[in-house]
């Protein structure tokens, strides 16, 4: 052991001379250690990797422009810009074509891209509106767990390219070319309510763009020059995850405006809000209730919800029905009678207003509560059945085979899911475990009632919390199916955990990034167990997947009602908190979920199998792919 | 609340007494070729034979089977003041200086002797400063403490045994490492107590250190697993808390042990568990080794079961450091201390 | 009549109608007083006299409530003051008497002497290894050095005012421990504008008097806001909350579940302790070392409050239930809301209502005390000052 380096082998003190670069030892010629080597611009050795020069996406000037009303501010786009764009538009790779012909050029008629994030989903409309592609582009072929757009640079200038695209041609097509176009927009707006993906509109706006250049051509001879570049950009979207829809900001206030104006449930925002979560949304929960209860049988009001899914709204208004799976399957069911009782109105194709009437059923049920993401999904996969129906379906068939679909999702991700979920977690308890489960978790029940049925000698402690106690309804469960049950609250986590082997905890959802989230509490539960390197074990259905991510709890959460907090059950001398309301410095914050860090989950237990959680990515993927798959055939 | 022993009125450093101080040196000790004169312990105390050197004493109260090192390390420097012709304590001083210096030479590497001669010379530095004057009643001092040493050494250990049993909870599992005398009497009197508990024992090859402790621990009916070196991670999960014993305590509040204290420290703390070191006060020594290459290297032989070729380095150090983050407690004689207040200590014994 | 007076507290005690370390120090120094005050018995009464008298009714006392430390910790302190003054007496005495043939050598030796005593008050320390251990003046028998107990059976009269004095030093000691006890608080909240600065966001659990004081002292120059999680099974975090709108602090109330979700916007945790242990640890409401986790996963500074007479000199060997106290399972969970499903064949269910949590010195950033800011790691050292060893274990 010599004395001198702890750090590997170093002849001394000398500092180590070294060269940058991906330099294969042997290969290159020797260089003597006087020399300081660096590699300079003109010097001879080649990077091995190649790194494709940058598209010039000014994503900078992008978000200069917050000004969110785009349609408006689209059609202020100068001639200039679009002269820039021209020039550079050569210059750049293909699939990025666009992007760049905007990105050096100086927006200084640009008030026309939003800010990025809020108006991705009006830039959507927008796109659907605008966008030329043919019904040729097999729009199926992006149907998938999540409507996504590819990157929001692309899209935004994509679409200001569209429209641009749009409003210059106005002075320079001829007629023909003009009803070419109107033609092909209306047929992708068919095609995109399905989920309408840039990469097809990207395709048919490159057509339209370069129409332009080229000096009056028709949409069609562009078209073959486009459909390379759309499957060149399909397969590419193929790669590319869709980026998930970015969901409502309720601080933004024109748009929380227009959205609640078609509102059937009266919302009065609350009083005493707390500042850190004024992006979502907090009514007053005692109002909500009567005046839907009021509306229930105005059936015949247009865009008034068909009686079950309104009911199963009022129920979810009530907190009749909580939980995740159990708010899926109500609601689907809910669907299935809606679309059973439906019957297309002249005049219209079936799948356009079964999507628009869907579309408004979602929105009434999001005012009662909003979505979890499991039912999210269920939506998303429900809009993509209607629009993959084969044409020649008759009302009949279609409907038919709508609630068939509903049906099977139902039984193969829900109940299915669930039996091998719990023929997985039992396994994973031993004999004379003690299992901990915060809350009340449909799986988690059905795993312990499993595993008793089975004989297994084991005990179970339920943590519970604040304000919905919903353990207390678990341990009634348990107790009556005699399985042996330890019953504290939150606090006493940190007391009972030195006696757990195994935390069990159900999930809202599981984001791409790892995090569960899951009911207020059960990130402590899992921060706790893992403090006393208790393994952590999620089980979780994979139709409650998301490629969403998040890093807290604050950036997305639903706010309960926060009178649930003043009153403690039996505890009547408690009454601090009565008339809180009156007290401006004074906020009640009833949180309903939490996220908790991927590092806290040993294992996420789902009908596909036993994943880390770093897997989570890996199961979306697959995932889409096999739905595309399905929906391909 | 620190007592500052700086006696009133030093006395000024004269010419004359330097000179009486140079005067006192005695000539270096010759070591007798034949340890003939080998006695029993009383009568070898009462003994004035002057070509008696330290090391030799040392030796002899190294073989007392229940004598720590640094115990039999302070008996003979005893031995020497005994001797001792010096007429200032400045004289007495320098001796023992110098009989420490040959004990550390004899012992190169133990860090618990050292700490021994440095307490004890630091005692008699603060005594000497006390009693100036009177190099009969000075010495009188010392060689009373001295002797009553060995009665030190054995009430520390019945009271870190006392300190550290209370830790020993029912049912608790309790890994080992090495052989201490402290941490033997430590589990001895608690299974005493009336708890049960049961032990975990690395065997610690090549000495075989953790068998021995195994059989001690049975030989009172503690029940003992042994493990090998390398299960010490397999088992961890199961265990309550690590205790073992000390080499010598450092500054920094970490410990200098046999190879091996470090890993076992290490996982500890990565499955959150505590790590308790049990050691006597008189261990606690002035190093602050910074790395495992801080400390005097001080290797061990150690043969494999095949002929290696030539060519291959082995490396088997006798001890390694473990910093005080890995450590949760200490037991020592002063009481239960957190690493950081053995620093304190410390720096009160050197002010 | 201090017999009556030490028997109406423990029954107090025992009956847990004493309630808070502030009150039950406060109450326990009180009535160490009037027993020490009423001591009758005929001087010369030494110093160890009265330690026995402390001792006796201090573990009566600690029995009556083993997890009510302050009591300790008070019975602790009024020992340290009787060895202090004893020690601080003997030194008078032993500069003031002149005539003692015995005592060699000049003032320094009997200063030395007394310094020699003094040992006896530090704590087993590396530097005293080696020196003969003192012991301390029992009634006739030999102190440290042979002088004192000379001067003290030459000086029979003398030694009567002499133990009068100490009795009334003691007393006096008493009433400025009691001061003292009283008055943490505001010492604590003085320290308030040094941590709490603008804008912050403050996260706290349950109710603590030292708290709320804290926090006004603080608002009244700075704008914070404060969450506030009600603390499970006390709920007292709803008065707190109340508490500190009324003072026009912004208030957020929250579950404790969600505190851990809103630790991603906390600034800084503080929090009261009930008592703070040797190595550092905490013994704090329940819930906290929840809190104290989820503080160190987002490397917030996690602050306890504490008064000195907190401090207890005990180790935590087993702190979850050794120093716990376990209150009925009803404040958790209702036996009306289950009654019906124990009919079944299981019929238990283990309620656990443990009211205290012990939190371990790593999660804790810092100790604001009535004598400043502390790092855990300096708590040995702040338990040397106030307790003597010999005390350690009654």
């Amino acid at each position: 052991m010599d004395g001198g380096s702890r750090r590997g082998s170093r002849q001394g003190m000398d500092p180590i001379v070294r060269r940058v670069g991906f330099v294969t030892p042997g290969t290159e010629p020797e260089i003597p250690l006087q020399q300081v080597v660096l590699n300079g611009p003109g010097q001879s050795s080649p990077a091995p990797v190649i790194i494709p020069p940058r598209p010039i996406i000014a994503s900078s000037t992008l978000s200069q422009e917050i000004n969110s009303k785009t349609t408006a501010a689209l059609k202020t786009v100068t001639v200039d810009a679009l002269k820039n764009a021209n020039i550079e538009a050569s210059r750049v790779s293909e699939d990025l074509t666009l992007s760049s012909s905007f990105g050096g050029s100086d927006r200084s008629g640009g008030e026309a891209v939003s800010e990025v994030p809020a108006s991705l989903s009006t830039v959507t409309t927008m796109v659907r509106q605008v966008s030329i592609a043919s019904a040729s582009v097999p729009a199926g072929g992006f149907a998938g767990p999540s409507v996504g757009l590819t990157p929001a640079p692309i899209a935004a200038s994509v679409s200001e390219k569209a429209a641009i695209g749009g409003v210059k041609e106005k002075p320079k097509t001829t007629r023909a070319e003009r009803k070419a176009i109107q033609e092909a927009q209306r047929a992708a707006k068919a095609a995109a309510q399905g989920g309408g993906k840039a990469p097809s509109v990207k395709g048919s706006v490159a057509g339209g763009g370069d129409e332009k250049k080229g000096g009056g051509k028709p949409a069609e001879p562009k078209t073959p020059k486009a459909t390379p570049r759309r499957e060149g950009s399909l397969a590419g979207s193929e790669k590319k995850p869709p980026v998930p829809a970015v969901r409502m900001q309720f601080d933004d206030k024109d748009r929380v405006a227009k959205a609640t104006k078609k509102n059937i449930v009266e919302q009065t925002e609350t009083k005493n809000r707390v500042e850190l979560f004024r992006h979502l949304p907090q009514y007053v929960h005692g109002s909500q209730l009567p005046s839907a209860e009021a509306k229930f049988f105005r059936v015949q009001e247009p865009g008034h919800p068909h009686p079950a899914v309104y009911q199963v709204g009022l129920r979810y208004l009530t907190g009749d029905i909580v939980g995740a799976n159990a708010r899926c399957v109500a609601m689907l069911l809910a669907f299935a009678e809606m679309i059973r009782d439906y019957s297309t109105p002249p005049q219209k194709t079936l799948v356009r207003d079964l999507t628009a009437k869907i579309n408004s059923h979602v929105q009434f049920l999001t005012t009662c509560r909003p979505h979890a993401v499991s039912m999210g999904n269920a939506i998303k996969l429900l809009k993509t059945r209607i629009l993959k129906l084969p044409g020649h379906f008759t009302e009949a068939e279609a409907k038919k085979s709508l609630i068939e679909d509903i049906d099977k999702f139902i039984q193969e991700k829900i109940v299915f899911a669930d039996k091998v979920i719990v023929d997985h977690a039992v396994e994973k308890i031993r004999e004379g475990d003690v299992v901990l489960t915060h809350g009340h978790s449909h799986v988690v029940e059905k795993i312990l009632e499993a595993a008793h049925a089975r004989g297994k000698n084991f005990r179970v402690v339920v943590v519970d919390s604040r304000p919905r106690l919903e353990g207390k309804a678990l341990l009634r469960r348990l107790l009556q199916k005699g399985l042996k049950c330890t019953y504290t609250h939150v606090n006493g986590l940190c007391y009972i955990m030195q006696e757990v082997d195994r935390v069990f905890l159900g999930a809202a959802t599981v984001l791409a990034n790892g995090v569960v989230v899951s009911r207020a509490g059960s990130a402590a539960t899992a921060m706790v167990a893992h403090a006393y390197s208790v393994p952590v074990l999620i089980c979780c259905e994979t139709y409650k997947f998301h490629e969403r991510v998040q890093l807290d709890s604050i950036c997305s959460n639903e706010l309960g009602n926060p009178e649930a907090l003043v009153d403690v059950p039996g505890r009547k001398e408690l009454t601090e908190l009565q008339g809180w309301d009156k007290n401006d410095n004074l906020q009640l914050l009833n949180l309903t979920y939490d996220a908790m860090p991927a590092d806290y989950v040993a294992m996420i237990i789902t009908e596909l199998g036993l994943i880390p959680p770093t897997s989570v990515p890996v199961i979306l993927r697959e995932y889409r792919k096999e739905s595309n798959a399905l929906e391909l055939l | 609340m620190a007592v500052r022993w700086q006696a009133q009125g030093q006395p000024a450093v004269t010419d004359e007494w330097l000179s009486q101080a140079a005067n006192s040196r005695h000539p270096p000790e010759e070591r007798p070729s034949v340890r003939a004169h080998r006695l029993t312990g009383d009568l070898r105390d009462t003994r004035e034979t002057a070509n008696m050197s330290v090391v030799e004493d040392f030796d002899y109260w190294r073989g007392k089977p229940d004598l720590a090192v640094a115990v039999a390390a302070i008996k003979a420097l005893t031995a020497v003041i005994k001797r001792s012709k010096a007429t200032t304590m400045m004289g007495l001083e320098i001796e023992l200086k110098r009989a420490s210096e040959e004990l550390k030479e004899r012992e190169k590497s133990s860090i618990s002797l050292a700490a021994g001669c440095e307490l004890f010379l630091r005692f008699v530095t603060r005594t000497s400063a006390l009693e100036h004057e009177d190099i009969n009643a000075g010495k009188e001092r010392l060689i009373e403490r001295g002797e009553q040493f060995s009665e030190i050494s054995i009430k520390a250990r019945q009271t870190i045994s006392k300190v550290g049993a209370d830790f020993v909870r029912d049912g608790c599992t309790i890994l080992t490492h090495g052989v201490s005398r402290v941490v033997v009497s430590l589990l001895k009197l608690a299974a005493s107590q009336g708890k049960h508990f049961s032990v975990i024992c690395p065997e610690g090859r090549p000495d075989g250190k953790g068998i021995q402790t195994a059989r001690e621990l049975t030989a009172v009916g503690i029940p003992v697993t042994l493990i090998l070196d390398t299960g010490v991670a397999y088992v961890m999960e199961r265990v309550d808390m690590v205790l073992c014993g000390a080499e010598g305590v450092v500054e920094s509040g970490g410990i200098i042990n046999n190879l091996g204290t470090y890993q076992i420290a290490v996982v500890a703390r990565a499955f959150n568990k505590p790590v308790y070191v049990a050691a006597e006060s008189y261990k606690f020594a002035r190093l602050y080794p910074l790395d495992q290459r801080d400390l005097p290297y001080d290797p061990k032989p150690v043969t494999f079961a095949e002929p290696l070729p030539p060519n291959m380095k082995v490396d088997n150090p006798s001890r390694d450091y473990t910093p005080p983050s890995c450590l949760t407690l200490l037991f020592t004689d002063l009481g239960v201390l957190t690493p950081s207040a053995v620093s304190d200590e410390l720096i009160q014994l050197y002010l | 009549m201090a017999d009556a007076l030490v028997e109406d507290f423990i029954t107090k005690l025992k009956r847990r109608q004493v309630e808070g370390s502030l009150v039950t120090a406060r109450k326990t120094a009180l009535v160490l007083r009037q027993v020490i005050a009423a001591e009758r018995k005929p001087a010369p009464y030494q110093a160890s006299q009265l330690i026995e008298l402390v001792k006796n009714y201090g573990r009566k006392l600690i029995a009556a409530n083993p997890t009510e430390l302050a009591i300790g910790n008070i019975v602790r302190r009024v020992l340290h003051i009787i060895r202090e003054e004893d020690v601080t007496s003997a030194s008078h005495s032993a500069a003031n008497t002149e005539d003692d043939v015995e005592r060699a050598g000049p003032a320094g030796g009997g200063i030395a002497a007394s310094t020699g005593n003094r040992t006896a008050l530090l704590a087993p320390a590396l530097k005293n290894l080696l020196e003969p251990t003192p012991q301390l003046q029992k009634p006739g028998s030999d102190s440290g050095s042979v002088a004192e107990s000379e001067s003290k059976r030459q000086e029979k009269p003398k030694s009567d005012r002499a133990s009068w004095r100490l009795k009334h030093n003691v007393i006096e000691g008493i009433n400025e421990l009691i001061t003292e006890v009283e008055n943490f608080s505001s010492l604590i909240a003085e320290q308030a504008l040094e941590h709490i600065h603008q804008n912050e966001v403050i996260l706290t659990m349950g109710r603590s008097k030292t708290l709320l004081n804290f926090l006004s002292e603080a608002k009244k120059k700075r704008s914070f806001q404060a969450v506030v999680a009600e603390g499970a099974p006390r709920y007292d975090g709803h008065l707190l909350a109340k508490e500190l709108a009324v003072l026009g602090v912004q208030t957020t109330a929250i579950t404790d579940a969600a505190v851990f979700a809103m630790m991603a916007r906390v600034n800084m945790v503080v929090v009261g302790a009930h008592a703070v242990m040797a190595n550092g640890g905490v013994l704090a409401p329940v819930g906290l070392h929840m809190a104290a986790l989820a503080a160190k996963r987002h490397a917030v500074p996690f602050v306890v409050l504490c008064g000195l007479h907190k401090l207890s000199p005990v180790f935590p060997h087993d702190p979850d239930t050794l120093l716990n106290d376990f209150k009925s399972p009803s404040g958790v969970l209702d036996f009306g809301e289950i009654s019906d499903c124990l009919d079944s064949a299981a019929g238990r269910v283990h309620t656990p209502n443990p009211f205290f949590d012990y939190i371990p010195p790593e999660l804790v950033s810092l100790f604001i005390t009535d004598g400043g800011g502390h790092n855990p790691s300096y708590v040995y050292r702040l338990i040397a000052e106030f307790y003597s060893p010999e005390d350690y274990v009654l």
